[in-house]
């Protein structure tokens, strides 16, 4: 759906974004995380349109961004981290405008406007003008101007700054929402946890240079990338804890060989851990596990935490340059 | 109409009210009511007259540019420009959209002031002012200025991606209203109630005073209309050839060397001199622009895509190519102004255009260095303050008028040459000359050397970039 190619972007006396490429598949919601100044936003501008980068290509659904950012547009919805909206226009006339504006014939527009003021739960405030709502409907409002024209590919800065856990929470079911009705987004938030609930895609960018672009695995194991049936994958493991009986000591020795991603010594969570994605040596790990004692409740596959991935990134990308130094 | 453009639609949305017509009115009558309270029964005709022509005019011109240009400050101070940019609108549809648009309460005003010019003509039997001319001249010249406000507007912004809104928008429509219709006011007066005004001539033909406010008129509309179209299509990302730049510039020069009446020669004159000054400001103006500007035309031209290096080219060379070719033709045109004027000077244009060209490559220069010395008011005092003021007085005082030639010949020429030096033979006419191209040389060769390291270097990143890519 979106293909970019060694994207060069500068600022004066920065570049922003060092040739950067990557593919996003249709249908995904992409996680776009890195620090401040990384160059997320700017990628997001340079897909939009809104940037010219010095260098390189920006494809959406196999148009060329900049040869043809008008005709992109009409595919492309974009949220910026710092919007306005059009405050003497009551909210109706604003998603009015939007739809025309966006290419949507006048005789759908309507329609359209009812539509995406029902997803959004925007009927009630129709007939208001944007100066008097609050920051989570006017988040709402900006969500609608750029949903109003049905686009296949969506990019939100920042969506749910400054929003309330009620708003962020309506955000995270509307953008699956927006998935399910086959909807590609790319999301770019300091706050992983709440980019956790719905993406599938994680995209690290740092310096301007892509760190990591990966598949998130599901709940069911789903989603690794094609080479995954050789990649370890993430299960918790729940174990029948009974204080006193050197359980912990054994339990220990018995993972020494296996990658823990989280060890809770309290037995209140589940120990998380990296097992080979091969169902006959996960059994074999199983039964080497049971005959050491250890009293195995559960094992089930996890989803890793955005969280946890970023960090992993992070930890190896420091240990690539321990190496090298 | 609206149904075509949803930006008309939109200002339509923000500005129409059927109210507004009683309002507007109402106030409209409150202003013509005021002669009655202030002047005599006999000196009334004239006063209601000159208040319903001053409203018609403050109508169209001041509360109509006001209108157009916040159309687009309000973009930038409610941050939505954006939404335009993401929009599929053209950069026309855009333009009309908000000159028709958002005047749209201005031209209310226009109409109730208009049906009162007419009204107390014919009521009063006064001698009639050419009415059709008075309200024809004010729709005419009260769109080309809400043009230029909606320009100026945009050309505060300068070239960032996110508009800033400011107040020194408001300058140049202002600036165009003192001083471009000066010159026709008296023309225009004298067209409109002296029936035996003498002729004026545009390109030989008697166009009159009304026909040169009407042909200025309609320039102003045209250039703005172009300059908008222009400018819309850089801020919505439309590229363009830039064809619209040096064409604005011929026609001006093509008007102002119409009301010369000097033949062909005026004109190759009059584009030059335009084109070098709109060189000059293009150059100051898209500083900010000029390295990405330039690394784009290099790396478009490294793939051969001539059109897309065409479309990213500063201006500043385009009109400068302008001002050299019609200075070249200049010298060959018989009549030359020059000529006219000083009867030796016929190359002083294409001194002119060389030194600007070096001046223009200082800029540049400056433009693709890093820190404080890229800022236009470095460069602006280096390159233009030292070395084209200061420098030339100072050499004449070391060196006389030899001295300020070798070093600033354009600026020595100004300066009176002592007995030695004009007896010095033919000699001395070459030497401007070799100075200003041995200088324009050194400036190419800095800012060839600048280019290299900086966007050569971009060039090696970029191959590195595809290399760690691969």
């Amino acid at each position: 759906m979106i293909e970019v190619s060694q994207l060069v972007f500068e600022y004066p006396g920065h570049r922003a974004l060092d040739g950067v490429s990557l593919s996003i598949a249709a249908g995904s919601v992409t996680a776009l995380v890195g620090p401040n100044g990384a160059g997320k936003s700017t990628l997001m501008r340079c897909i939009a349109g809104l940037e010219q980068p010095l260098s390189g290509q920006v494809r959406v659904k196999g148009l060329s961004v900049e040869q043809q950012p008008r005709e992109v547009h009409r595919h492309l919805g974009y949220l910026s981290d710092f919007y306005g909206l059009y405050d003497r226009l009551s909210v109706t006339r604003c998603l009015q405008y939007s739809a025309l504006s966006m290419g949507v014939a006048p005789d759908g527009v309507e329609a359209r406007v009812q539509q995406v003021a029902q997803q959004l739960g925007l009927t009630q405030l129709l007939h208001r003008h944007p100066t008097e709502l609050s920051r989570g409907q006017r988040q709402r409002v900006a969500i609608g101007q750029a949903i109003v024209h049905q686009p296949s590919v969506l990019l939100l800065d920042e969506p749910a700054s400054g929003l309330d856990p009620d708003a962020r929470s309506s955000l995270s079911t509307l953008f699956r929402q927006l998935q399910a009705q086959g909807m590609t987004l790319i999301v770019s938030s300091h706050i992983l946890s709440e980019l956790d609930e719905y993406c599938t895609h994680i995209l690290s960018i740092r310096d301007g240079r892509i760190e990591s672009h990966e598949a998130l695995q599901n709940a069911h194991g789903e989603g690794q990338p094609a080479v995954a049936g050789q990649q370890p994958q993430l299960y918790a493991l729940e174990v029948a804890m009974e204080p006193g009986e050197g359980l912990e000591t054994r339990l220990r020795q018995a993972l020494l060989s296996t990658s823990v991603q989280d060890f809770d010594t309290t037995g209140r969570r589940p120990i998380q851990l990296w097992l080979p994605a091969a169902a006959g040596a996960r059994a074999q790990w199983l039964a080497q596990l049971v005959q050491a004692g250890i009293p195995v409740a559960a094992l089930y596959p996890v989803r890793e935490r955005l969280q946890d991935r970023y960090a992993r990134t992070a930890q190896s990308r420091d240990t690539e340059s321990q190496e090298q130094a | 109409m609206s149904q075509r453009n949803p930006e008309f639609q939109r200002q339509l949305w923000l500005n129409w009210r059927p109210s507004l017509l009683a309002w507007s009115l109402g106030l409209s009558l409150l202003i013509l009511a005021l002669p009655f309270a202030l002047s005599s029964a006999k000196g009334l005709p004239g006063t209601l007259s000159m208040t319903a022509i001053a409203g018609l005019y403050l109508a169209a011109i001041i509360y109509g540019s006001v209108l157009a240009g916040r159309s687009l400050a309000e973009e930038a101070s409610q941050n939505t420009w954006d939404w335009q940019r993401l929009s599929v609108l053209t950069p026309w549809q855009m333009a009309w959209g908000k000159l028709l648009g958002a005047t749209l309460p201005a031209w209310l005003y226009v109409l109730w002031f208009a049906l009162a010019v007419v009204g107390v003509t014919h009521f009063w039997a006064l001698e009639p002012l050419k009415l059709q001319h008075t309200i024809g001249l004010a729709v005419l010249w009260g769109l080309g200025l809400q043009t230029w406000a909606m320009n100026s507007v945009l050309m505060s912004w300068g070239l960032r991606d996110r508009p800033v809104n400011r107040r020194r928008a408001a300058l140049l429509p202002l600036l165009l209203l003192f001083f471009a219709p000066g010159p026709f006011i008296d023309h225009v007066y004298k067209g409109m109630v002296d029936s035996d005004a003498a002729p004026v001539f545009w390109w030989g033909l008697d166009v009159g005073g009304l026909g040169l406010a009407y042909l200025a008129g309609a320039l102003i509309l045209g250039l703005g209309l172009l300059a908008l179209w222009r400018q819309l299509c850089t801020r919505l990302d439309v590229h363009t050839l830039p064809w619209a730049w040096p064409l604005g510039l011929a026609l001006t020069g093509f008007f102002a060397a119409g009301t010369l009446n000097l033949g062909i020669a005026a004109f190759f004159s009059s584009t030059a001199w335009i084109a070098l000054i709109g060189t000059a400001y293009v150059a100051l103006q898209h500083m900010d622009q000029h390295l990405r500007a330039w690394r784009q035309v290099q790396w478009s031209v490294s793939r051969q895509r001539w059109r897309e290096a065409l479309e990213a080219l500063p201006l500043w060379p385009v009109s400068l190519l302008l001002g050299f070719a019609m200075a070249l033709l200049l010298l060959f045109a018989p009549q030359s102004l020059e000529a006219a004027i000083s009867g030796e000077l016929n190359s002083f244009t294409l001194y002119l255009c060389l030194h600007l060209l070096r001046d223009c490559l200082l800029l540049t220069g400056f433009a693709l260095l890093a820190g404080k010395l890229k800022s236009p008011l470095a460069s602006f005092v280096v390159a233009w303050l030292i070395l084209n003021i200061a420098a030339p007085l100072l050499a004449y005082g070391a060196g006389g008028h030899r001295g300020a030639m070798l070093v600033q010949p354009v600026v020595a020429m100004w300066m009176a040459p002592s007995d030695a030096a004009t007896q010095a033979g033919s000699w001395l006419s070459y030497l401007p000359w070799a100075s200003l191209s041995l200088q324009t040389l050194a400036a190419l060769a800095w800012v060839v050397h600048v280019f290299r390291d900086r966007v050569l270097g971009f060039a090696r990143d970029n191959a590195a970039a595809r290399i760690r890519g691969s």
